[in-house]
């Protein structure tokens, strides 16, 4: 666990210039909800934080420009 | 646009183990259709979020520049952030895959046991399917063999409703799918009982043995009511007695007069 606690803050730290600004860190806390109007590859029903209980996931901000 | 690859390999990669890769962007969907979904096809999931509802809660104010990701654990707690690099992704995911959380998975997990012995046997079936992919094999086992409870559960009870069916017993069937439509909701026996509760409803000869068995159950409350107490128990003979004058013929009348027996009146 500490080798991975250290790599965490050299993420921290590698990550630290200008473009992470205004992200928050959230390291430790309860994910914040997530919703959209579309989804793709998800299946029928709109996943939900609720949903993704037991299982280990990544959320990444994006665009495609 | 290098991060599809990226995130496609990590899905690859982890997608069995049980990790599921989600690709947030505010465009609109037609944009994120045609230069991401129809030019490469990825198998993680995407979504289109132009209200930015998502983001929302995922920054403080200002400019951010993406692209910027959050790992979150099964426990659904984030364990990290920052902007993707493989090495330490992975090493994110190590830590997200950390078999000490199977602690609260495994109170997770005991609550949807508790709403299984509740009754709210759709609640649980539903929610352990959320912890059969799991790193955690124990917990993997646990959620299926809450989930084959629920499905034989439902089995049985299924059989008891074809059994009263065809045996005509269309008011104690009827309560039973009523309850299956509750107590099952989500599960395929509850499309099931839906059906069969539809044809019952539609169903003109029916009627007269459903209405029958509604003010059998009136006649059975009171009776609970009364106690035993001889004083009390004028009424619930009275509810029994029209349930054998207004419904004769009919199962319900057959049970009242059987109650009425009992009771000697």
């Amino acid at each position: 666990m500490r080798r991975i606690l250290i790599g965490l803050a050299a993420a921290a730290t590698l990550a630290a210039p200008a473009s992470a600004e205004g992200w928050k860190d959230l390291t430790g806390q309860k994910v914040p909800d997530i919703s959209a109007k579309e989804w793709f590859n998800a299946g029928d029903k709109a996943p939900s934080v609720e949903d993704l209980r037991g299982t280990v996931w990544i959320l990444e901000f994006f665009a495609t420009w | 646009m290098a991060q599809v690859g990226h995130l496609s390999e990590l899905h690859e990669k982890y997608y069995a183990k049980g990790l599921r890769v989600i690709a947030i962007s505010d465009e609109p969907s037609a944009t994120l259709r045609s230069k991401l979904i129809e030019a490469k096809s990825p198998k993680y999931w995407i979504a289109s979020d132009p209200d930015r509802a998502t983001v929302a809660g995922f920054i403080d104010a200002g400019r951010r520049g993406i692209p910027h990701s959050y790992i979150v654990d099964a426990t659904g707690k984030v364990v990290g952030s920052g902007i993707p690099n493989d090495q330490q992704i992975e090493e994110l995911l190590k830590a997200a895959f950390d078999p000490s959380l199977g602690r609260d998975l495994h109170s997770a997990l005991k609550s949807l046991q508790k709403a299984y012995e509740k009754g709210d046997i759709g609640k649980a079936w539903a929610g352990a399917a959320r912890y059969l992919e799991n790193s955690d094999g124990e917990i993997s086992r646990d959620a299926q063999f809450l989930r084959e409870k629920a499905e034989a559960c439902a089995a049985w009870r299924r059989k008891m409703v074809e059994g009263a069916l065809e045996a005509k017993d269309y008011g104690s069937a009827y309560a039973d799918l009523k309850m299956l439509l509750v107590d099952y909701s989500g599960m395929e026996v509850a499309t099931w009982a839906a059906e069969q509760k539809k044809t019952l409803d539609d169903g003109p000869v029916v009627e007269n043995e459903l209405k029958g068995w509604e003010a059998l159950e009136k006649a059975r409350a009171l009776e609970q009511k009364a106690e035993g107490k001889e004083k009390k128990l004028g009424p619930a003979r009275n509810a029994y007695k029209t349930v054998v004058k207004k419904y004769p013929d009919t199962r319900a009348a057959k049970l009242a007069e059987e109650a009425l027996t009992r009771l000697g009146g």
